[in-house]
């Protein structure tokens, strides 16, 4: 295999382990404050990217679009912490079904509304149906590099949060210590809020990039959930790099796996993830703040 | 036992027997087949989420191995039924020890994506090992025995069996010390269970059970293909339990029939099945939480009594307590330079204690000192950066909490961790752990062995409550109890591991004077009984009061150490209580 | 645990045996078809089955507009099988036992229909297999007195011959991409087979995995090695079209129908299908074929978008409905009336005026299997 080749393989490795970065950014957020995420991350993503396409194919431009899809799913995300996660709370994982069940239904109202068959969403930039620039003879489509771009700016605007901001010391506070945090004026239940809007709003902005890129369909969510579950695991929920690091590497992981054995290639990567948490069982990166 | 339990099972017996042809059509006989096999499975997972605390998210993976092995069995080498169906149940509970051991040190979410790993792993396998598997293609003519209706008369015949080994196993002690682990696994690790070990068991109980619905699946259409075991197949386990109530007997039965009536109502309705699903699901978990079982289980049981009448017991305290053999020399307890630092604190410095067997030994020091952090040392909670912790002459290097626990080291915990969902009773039950033999096998199929120790324990654990007055409490769930109560109970049980030593980290926090008074009574009985005592308080009236000997934290340091009066002329000691008692003390 | 509530328990149990009953007894001159298909689950597999319903559903409609049987509307029960084995068995045994059909067409997956015909076979009702393609479904039970599967679909193997044949006259230059379910793997054997009858063998086998998002390392490998024709039988087609843009790469990209969704158009474009070949049974030029495409156009607007598989969903159902004529609501004389069909005027380009015989239950043969490309939004044959 040419060095070429290789170096093709790797960007399109980065770029799908963008998109798995994104859902684990999702993830993170409401972990790190509520203990618990939102199992329909993907479900949340499909819609996204759907209305996007509808919006889009009806002549709305780009930046309207983006905008309305943002707002419908932030209010979705607080209607699901609502129903799914405050009634339930984080000491079982009885969360883990509810938001399941929540995306079945968005998964079921999408098939409603746009049938059970794939669709096409064109290209953000350009008419062209695929949309590639080329660098040093490596192909790369426009929107994977708009998500590499994204997960990254995303990462960075975690980590900026968490660290320089009063908002994101209370998110912190609130994960160690519900009460403390709550006896020290923080208003939990509205940081409880807060963060899922953040994670659907994350949804929507993934689910815009996304969509042209991949098969678009409304069951294509789960397959999402679970490699962006995979990704978080395998990078540890606790930082906001290791959750970037996680998804970059599963994609990358996935792309050559599947390079060396086809037959086998989606095998490699649950192996390896089981054996990461054999061996560090709150996977790769701990967190900068643990005792 | 209530003697209409039997009658209840007969009636359910004939109920099976009448079941297929009440419903004449192979369709319907084909459903409660499924049905029947469904629940099995269930049943297992139960065990696992319910009772053990744990969770799979993967568990067709055992359900595929289970059928995959009696499918290959009998159709490769032509082995009878009967020989591969166990052989089916013991490979699935093999993979789910193979699995477990090393997933065990995982938890929660981490755990949940270990088996959802292992789910596609089989799922994959399945797949594409075509040589063994077939693949999508399949395994064809499978036996199919009996017939339909006999079919379903195996399966549901095994089901009924299962889920009574089932209700042996959760209503025993075994059950009970899988809800304390679940509860707190640092407070039974304090009582000597080895909580590794048992997760590890109740995980693979489950996969055997799973592996058995697996194998019945494998006979019943004499087909099967890689399509069934998917991620979607164990979150319907999942789905099914929930709805029917997790942790009770029989929610498995009741969830799995349930989603099967359902699956039928809404076959012609192919557009909205989902739909129904996803919204059952949802609606169960935020308004049913316990489920269906769950919730008639909780609504019945708060019009019952549930108060015990104490029996008349003597306490014999020392009989109960079967007096340590103190053949041993010199302390009991002792560490050299025992140290423990935290990022930017040191908790606990270089401190040298030694315990007397038959002392009371009281640990002292403002707030922060590392009083508990130096219990959780000797109990190795947390490992020690430098030092070591000698016990009867032996070090402790190395040894986890659960084998310390079984040398006869026992504690309570500052900030009360009893089992939750377990009685007063059954919380002393589960602490007389290390003095139990019976196995597995002997509480699942409700042999002598398993009845009588667990009667014995029981009349020990009431002797116990007795002895601390909280006896007529012993049916009450341990959390409905008075603060002071539950801080009772808790001794009860550290009790129940009949210690040579036991550690109480602060015995009357919150306490008044009457209980302050009592536990005062109480430790001197015990030492009276033989039994060594190293308490951390910050009471000084009720440590001065009952403390052989007395040393004091600072900083993580040893300050000072010698009898009650002694300590509490020390300046030092005074100057580090400055603006708490020391002041006040001095000017007495 | 009390008593009471093993008492409760037992009464839950038994509340859907006592809510559900034995059904309602069938009425005697009512007709009732059976039709089993993939509704939910995998896209491209709901594509297969939502298409041939449509076609059934038409054919039904119409018959019914005409009259009915006897002046009775023809009932259609329908399921969804979920592209599951163990559901399709559970709703085949459903319709055979409780709503007792007088026949069943379906399903896509050939797993599951070789899971579910033997039920057809005992039961002695028959089978109109389709859109499955496996190549022995319909020669189980040939050498039984009475066959009862019948296929109104695409075979695999005459697809596979008709795209080989093509494909090594015009080039030694040819790769396979497979995809690893039941599916991918059949095709791979029979074409494996197909190559090394005609000594062509090929020079690069790569496969994918169900749920694959990224094609590009199995795609580079057949470009290293300057590939011209790759047969391609992985489902995820939208995916391999955009990947070839991305490398910058074009081969001839020949495969079996599949590629001749009207949904796959719509998501890569006429552009980038340029290059690609696929088997085909409905040659969308004839006046017949465009006849009828108006009308399912009509019917189901938009929604419609697979014309093959309709059509073959289409004729499927009149052969039935034409036995059901001839020979009445029997099944068995149903199973009979199909083999002696004679004047049947079908949609599908290639579906002969009688399509079985008693050693013939596949309705087209490989004589009537073409080659087709995409021209101007619709498939058409492709001239040799």
């Amino acid at each position: 295999m040419s060095p070429e080749s290789l170096l093709q393989i790797l960007v399109g490795g980065v770029a799908v382990g963008s998109i798995y970065a994104l859902i684990a950014q999702g993830f993170y957020i409401t972990h790190r404050t509520t203990l618990t995420l939102n199992f329909g991350q993907g479900d949340f993503l499909m819609l996204g990217a759907f209305l996007g396409l509808t919006l889009v194919k009806a002549g709305v431009p780009i930046l309207f679009t983006a905008l309305i899809v943002v707002a419908v799913l932030a209010a979705l995300g607080v209607l699901l912490e609502r129903v799914a996660i405050r009634p339930v709370g984080h000491l079982t994982l009885s969360w883990v079904l509810t938001t399941m069940g929540f995306g079945v239904i968005i998964q079921n109202v999408a098939t409603a509304f746009w049938g059970k068959s794939s669709q096409s969403f064109p290209s953000l930039v350009g008419g062209k149906v695929v949309d590639v620039i080329r660098v040093a003879g490596v192909g790369i489509v426009v929107e994977e590099l708009f998500i590499i771009i994204a997960s990254i700016l995303i990462m960075g605007g975690y980590l900026f949060l968490l660290n320089r901001t009063l908002t994101g010391k209370a998110l912190a506070a609130v994960a160690f210590s519900r009460d403390t945090a709550a006896l020290l004026g923080v208003d939990v239940r509205r940081m409880a809020i807060l963060v899922y809007a953040i994670a659907a709003i994350l949804a929507a902005v993934s689910g815009i990039l996304v969509g042209p890129i991949t098969s678009l369909h409304p069951f294509m969510g789960v397959k999402f959930a679970i490699k962006g579950f995979a990704a978080g695991i395998m990078g540890g929920f606790m930082s906001p790099v290791g959750i970037w690091v996680g998804g970059i590497l599963l994609g990358i992981i996935e792309l050559f796996s599947n390079l060396i054995s086809s037959q086998f290639g989606d095998l490699y990567p649950f192996l390896i993830i089981i054996l990461v948490l054999i061996f560090r069982p709150s996977g790769l990166f701990r967190d900068p703040t643990s005792r | 036992m209530s003697p209409l339990r039997p009658l209840v099972w007969i009636a359910v017996v004939v109920v099976l027997y009448v079941l297929p042809s009440a419903l004449p059509t192979q369709y319907f006989t084909l459903l409660l087949q499924t049905a029947a096999y469904d629940t099995i499975v269930v049943v297992g997972l139960n065990l696992l989420v319910g009772f053990s605390g744990q969770i799979s998210l993967g568990h067709a993976g055992f359900f595929a191995i289970g059928a995959y092995t009696t499918s290959l069995l009998t159709t490769s080498y032509g082995l009878s039924l009967w020989l591969t169906l166990p052989a089916a149940g013991a490979f699935a509970g093999a993979a789910g020890f193979l699995l477990a051991l090393p997933a065990i040190r995982t938890k929660g979410l981490y755990l949940a994506m270990i088996t959802v790993g292992f789910g596609f792993v089989v799922e994959i396998l399945a797949q594409r090992w075509v040589d063994l598997t077939g693949g999508t293609m399949g395994i064809y003519a499978i036996p199919q025995p009996f017939g339909p209706v006999g079919y379903f008369y195996l399966v549901a015949g095994v089901a009924v069996a299962l889920q009574l080994a089932m209700n042996h196993l959760t209503g025993s002690l075994w059950g009970k010390t899988l809800l304390a682990l679940k509860g707190s696994e640092e407070a039974a690790q304090s009582v000597g269970i080895r909580v590794v070990r048992w997760k590890v068991v109740a995980f693979g109980v489950s996969a055997v059970y799973a592996g058995i619905g697996g194998a019945f699946f494998g006979h019943q259409n004499g087909y099967i293909n890689s399509d069934s075991f998917t991620f979607g197949a164990s979150l319907y386990y999942l789905v099914a339990l929930v709805i029917g109530g997790v942790g009770s007997n029989y929610g498995p039965v009741v969830g799995t029939v349930f989603l099967a009536f359902i699956t039928h109502f809404s076959a012609g309705l192919y557009e909205q099945r989902f739909f129904l699903l996803g919204g059952f699901l949802l609606f169960t978990l935020v308004f049913l939480p316990d489920g269906i079982v769950g919730t008639l289980e909780k609504w019945l049981k708060r019009r019952r009594e549930t108060r015990l009448a104490p029996p008349e017991v003597e306490v014999d305290l020392a009989r109960v307590l079967a007096a340590p053999a103190n053949g041993h020399e010199g302390a009991l307890l002792e560490t050299a330079e025992l140290t423990k630092h935290y990022a930017g604190v040191t908790a606990v410095e270089r401190v040298a204690l030694t315990i007397e067997p038959g002392t009371i030994h009281a640990l002292i020091g403002p707030n922060g000192a590392g009083k508990t952090t130096f219990i959780n040392l000797i109990t190795g909670r947390i490992p020690a950066d430098r030092g070591r912790v000698f016990y009867r002459g032996r070090h402790l290097d190395g040894l986890a909490t659960p084998d310390r626990a079984r040398l006869g080291i026992a504690r309570t915990f500052q900030n009360l961790q009893l089992f939750p969902d377990l009685t007063v009773l059954e919380n002393v039950l589960v602490g007389f752990h290390r003095h139990g033999e019976a196995t597995l096998l002997e509480y699942a199929l409700g042999l002598p062995r398993a009845r009588r120790e667990t009667a014995r324990h029981t009349g020990q654990a009431l002797a116990l409550l007795s002895f601390l007055g909280i006896s007529e409490l012993a049916g009450l769930r341990a959390t409905e109890l008075a603060y002071g109560h539950q801080k009772l109970c808790e001794l009860a049980r550290a009790l129940a591991v009949k210690p040579d030593i036991i550690l109480l980290d602060e015995p009357v926090a919150g306490a008044n004077r009457t209980e302050v008074d009592r536990i005062v009574q109480i430790l001197g009985r015990l030492r009276a009984a033989g039994i060594t005592i190293l308490l951390v308080e910050h009471n000084m009236d009720f440590v001065m009061r009952i403390s052989d000997r007395v040393s004091v934290l600072n900083f993580g340091e040893k300050i000072a150490e010698g009898t009650p009066e002694e300590v509490r002329a020390n300046p030092q000691v005074i100057e580090a209580y400055l603006g708490h008692w020391g002041a006040a003390d001095a000017r007495r | 645990m009390s008593s009471r509530m093993s008492a409760i328990g037992v009464v839950v149990f038994l509340f859907p045996a006592l809510a559900l009953g034995p059904g309602p007894a069938a009425q005697a001159q009512e007709v009732k078809i059976g039709i089993v298909q993939p509704l939910s689950g995998i896209p491209v597999i709901v594509d297969f089955g939502e298409s041939y319903l449509q076609g059934n559903k038409l054919a039904v409609k119409e018959y019914n507009a005409r009259g009915g049987y006897k002046g009775k509307p023809v009932q259609l029960v329908i399921y969804d099988d979920e592209g599951n084995p163990k559901r399709a068995v559970e709703v085949f045994t459903r319709l055979l036992t409780q709503d007792k059909v007088n026949v069943v067409i379906g399903t896509t997956n050939s797993g599951n229909v070789l899971a579910v015909m033997h039920l057809n076979q005992q039961n002695k009702i028959p089978l109109m297999a389709g859109p499955s393609i496996a190549t022995p479904i319909t020669k189980k039970f040939a050498d039984q007195p009475k066959n009862y599967v019948f296929r109104c679909s695409m075979v695999e193997e005459f697809q596979v011959n008709a795209l080989l044949d093509w494909a090594t006259k015009k080039t030694r230059s040819i790769g396979l991409l497979h995809s690893t379910t039941g599916y991918g793997l059949f095709a791979k054997g029979e074409i494996l087979k197909g190559l090394e009858a005609r000594k062509v063998p090929p020079v690069v086998v790569e496969s994918s995995n169900p749920g694959i998002t990224d094609f590009t390392p199995q795609l580079l490998k057949f470009k290293e090695k300057n590939i011209e024709i790759i047969l391609t039988f992985a489902e995820e087609w939208d995916i391999q079209f955009k990947n070839l843009v991305k490398i910058g790469y074009n081969p001839i990209m020949a495969g079996n129908w599949g590629m001749s969704s009207g949904k796959l158009r719509d998501i890569v474009g006429d552009d980038l299908l340029k290059n690609a070949v696929m088997g085909q049974a409905l040659d969308l030029n004839e006046p017949k074929a465009r006849a009828w495409d108006e009308k399912m156009r009509k019917e189901y607007g938009n929604k419609y978008h697979w014309p093959v598989i309709a059509s073959f969903g289409y004729d499927a159902a009149n052969l039935v409905l034409k036995a059901i004529d001839m020979a009445g609501p029997n099944p068995d004389e149903i199973r009979d009336a199909l083999e002696r069909i004679d004047n049947f005027d079908a949609v599908t380009t290639g579906v002969p005026k009688k399509p079985y015989a008693k050693d013939d239950h596949e309705c087209v043969d490989q004589k009537d299997v073409f080659l087709g490309i995409w021209e101007k939004g619709k498939v058409v044959r492709l001239k040799q």
